[in-house]
């Protein structure tokens, strides 16, 4: 059974802009599922609905089969974490207490953190690489860290799948490929992922399945070598697209890869 | 836009140990209610026998000769009426700040303070005035609730309008709430000021309302502090249920919601605790303005934004603040000692135009 499904989602802002057309997904165990669109494709927003952010207006989201809006909010936080792509203002606290955050839906009546919580804490800080930045402000961490702390403040709250919106924004390269290498990684056994993202290379390399939106729908769905293709791309990205294939070491594993550029 | 309750260089989150200023707080509180049961414009009364005269009350021991026993005990009733308007004023602004993530807000810039103002003279209006002190009829036993009441009414409605004004997405920018609170106020002053004009006549109930838009901690009895202390306890009441939720605020609403907290209920809650401190306050001493304001600021300063510190600091920083101005212009002016709302407004004012400055990169828009 898929830990999350949806079907035949739409969503509409107030204002009539249908962000969110019929879409259709399910979210296995151990997967990666990479959401990929253009600007305005409705990727950020079937995010939110998948975490029980926004209700749909027509369709359900579903959590091992049970409706995600029958479960209390925070029962909802113990299923699903959402990564925003930004917080709206920086909280002026130490990494270690933001990640703390993370265990709000499992405190008690008194909203005690418990030596149990920090026990999560410091495991998570250690998981996202960043245990040595828990004494640091959080506005005085680069842009990967922070990330790594945003992540490590969802993996703390202990839940089966993350969902991450646009993780590698205006990160350089090298910090663009260790955030999603620690994302894959954390899509083990029971756990699983969904991450909203523009880089068509790191979906290539990190996801076990790709959805393409397009106009709040889904316009090609399957492994990369399905969806990165000119075939699948081209009606959503336009022509001015390059299709290569990269061996991996030893080339037996080929890859898509896909780079921008005019001729 | 940040909001500076949240991206403030200062308030960096180690601060002083909430501990030390807690400790700190409490032992100048506790020097000032003393020496201000003691002193008084009928003189000094020794240590002693203000002692006496506050267990006699209590029926501990036989109470002191008059006119002293009853001295002692207007003194002692303004002491614990002053503490407890301090601490609810400042716990609403704490609240308010925190729900509206920006550190400008309070229960008097927001119109909160005037809204209740507004409920509490409609109530003066209809039980048909109190003596020109504002003390309390006491043969009209429905009076204070109904004055509390109202006053309660007249906050949460001006709370809420404020609120769905000048949000937007759920997010409340500096520019819309400083507007917004500017216009709220001044038709809450207008509706005051037509409230007086029409009741001139009626100079019982005139001067009571007037004497109302000043603030008075004169004269206040037992009911006034059971009032103010009630209000005050149950709005207290709420800040375990708030204050981790007000911190996990900072990030967005939706970020908070994403996390577990139920935003709603967060909201519902510390406006409507805010609202009936500040109405609590407003009932027994009338409109107080910048207590709200100022006392939160400080405290943010010397130990960071965290609500779990913030909120019950104000308990103790609000009646240090407002007992302490109030019982240092006693001292040294004398006879030319100020309404403590007009008092606040003087040191609040020129503090207010001191944040928006500090702030101003972000109200450009201003």
């Amino acid at each position: 059974m898929s830990l999350l499904s949806t079907s035949g989602v739409e969503f509409s802002y107030p204002g009539g802009v249908r962000a969110v057309n019929g879409v259709s997904l399910d979210v296995h165990a151990g997967e990666l599922l990479v959401v990929l669109g253009p600007n305005g494709s409705g990727k950020s927003t079937l995010l939110k609905l998948l975490g029980g952010l926004l209700m749909p207006d027509r369709g359900d989201v579903r959590w091992r089969g049970d409706p995600l809006s029958g479960f209390s909010i925070r029962e909802r936080a113990h299923k699903v974490a959402v990564v925003p792509q930004a917080l709206q203002a920086l909280p002026i606290v130490s990494v270690r207490r933001f990640v703390e955050g993370g265990r709000y839906s499992h405190l008690g009546f008194w909203r005690q953190i418990t030596p149990a919580d920090r026990e999560v804490v410091e495991r998570t800080l250690d998981q996202a690489d960043i245990a040595d930045l828990g004494e640091r402000m959080l506005d005085e961490l680069s842009g990967g860290q922070r990330q790594r702390a945003l992540i490590a403040r969802a993996l703390a709250q202990e839940s089966d799948l993350m969902l991450i919106d646009e993780p590698t924004n205006s990160l350089d390269p090298e910090h663009q490929i260790s955030v999603f290498q620690l994302i894959a990684e954390l899509c083990q056994g029971s756990h699983a992922a969904v991450v909203v993202t523009h880089d068509l290379n790191l979906a290539s390399q990190f996801a076990t399945k790709i959805a393409l939106l397009r106009d709040g729908q889904v316009a090609a769905y399957g492994t990369a070598d399905e969806v990165l293709s000119e075939a699948a791309l081209e009606p959503v990205y336009g022509s001015q697209l390059r299709y290569g294939r990269w061996e991996g070491p030893g080339g037996g594993d080929t890859r898509p890869f896909v780079i921008p550029w005019v001729d | 836009m940040p909001s500076p309750a949240s991206s403030s260089k200062p308030g960096r989150a180690k601060g002083i140990s909430p501990v030390v200023v807690a400790a700190l707080l409490g032992t100048v509180l506790f020097v000032v209610a003393l020496l201000s049961v003691k002193v008084g414009s009928t003189g000094v009364r020794g240590l002693r026998q203000s002692f006496q005269g506050v267990l006699s009350l209590a029926g501990l021991t036989a109470p002191l000769e008059e006119p002293h026993q009853t001295i002692v005990a207007l003194r002692f009733y303004r002491v614990l009426v002053t503490i407890a308007v301090g601490a609810a004023l400042s716990l609403s602004g704490g609240l308010l700040q925190g729900v509206f993530r920006n550190s400008l807000a309070s229960p008097s810039i927001l119109g909160v303070s005037a809204g209740a103002s507004v409920g509490a003279s409609v109530a003066i209006l209809l039980v048909g005035g109190y003596a020109s002190t504002l003390v309390m009829e006491r043969t009209s036993g429905f009076a204070p609730l109904l004055v509390t009441g109202c006053g309660l009414a007249g906050a949460l409605i001006t709370a809420f309008l404020v609120m769905v004004l000048a949000s937007r997405g759920g997010r409340t920018s500096l520019t819309s709430l400083v507007l917004v609170g500017i216009a709220v106020n001044t038709f809450l002053a207008g509706l005051i000021a037509a409230i007086q004009s029409l009741t001139l006549p009626r100079i019982e109930v005139s001067r009571a309302i007037f004497a109302w838009t000043f603030g008075t901690l004169e004269d206040r009895s037992g009911e006034h502090a059971l009032l103010a202390w009630g209000a005050l306890l149950v709005s207290t009441a709420v800040i375990p249920f708030v204050a981790r939720e007000l911190d996990l605020f900072v990030g967005g609403e939706e970020d908070a919601a994403a996390l577990g907290v139920r935003t709603q209920r967060v909201k519902l809650l510390s406006v409507v605790a805010a609202s009936l401190a500040a109405a609590g306050a407003v009932s027994v001493a009338g409109q107080i303005s910048f207590v709200g304001l100022v006392v939160p600021h400080l405290l943010r300063l010397a130990v960071g934004p965290s609500h779990r510190r913030l909120l019950p600091l104000c308990l103790l920083g609000g009646p240090v603040f407002l007992l302490g101005a109030d019982y240092l212009q006693r001292t040294f002016l004398q006879e030319y000692t100020l309404q403590p709302g007009i008092l606040m407004s003087l040191l609040g004012g020129p503090f207010f135009l001191f944040l928006l400055v500090r702030y101003r990169h972000q109200v450009r828009g201003f």
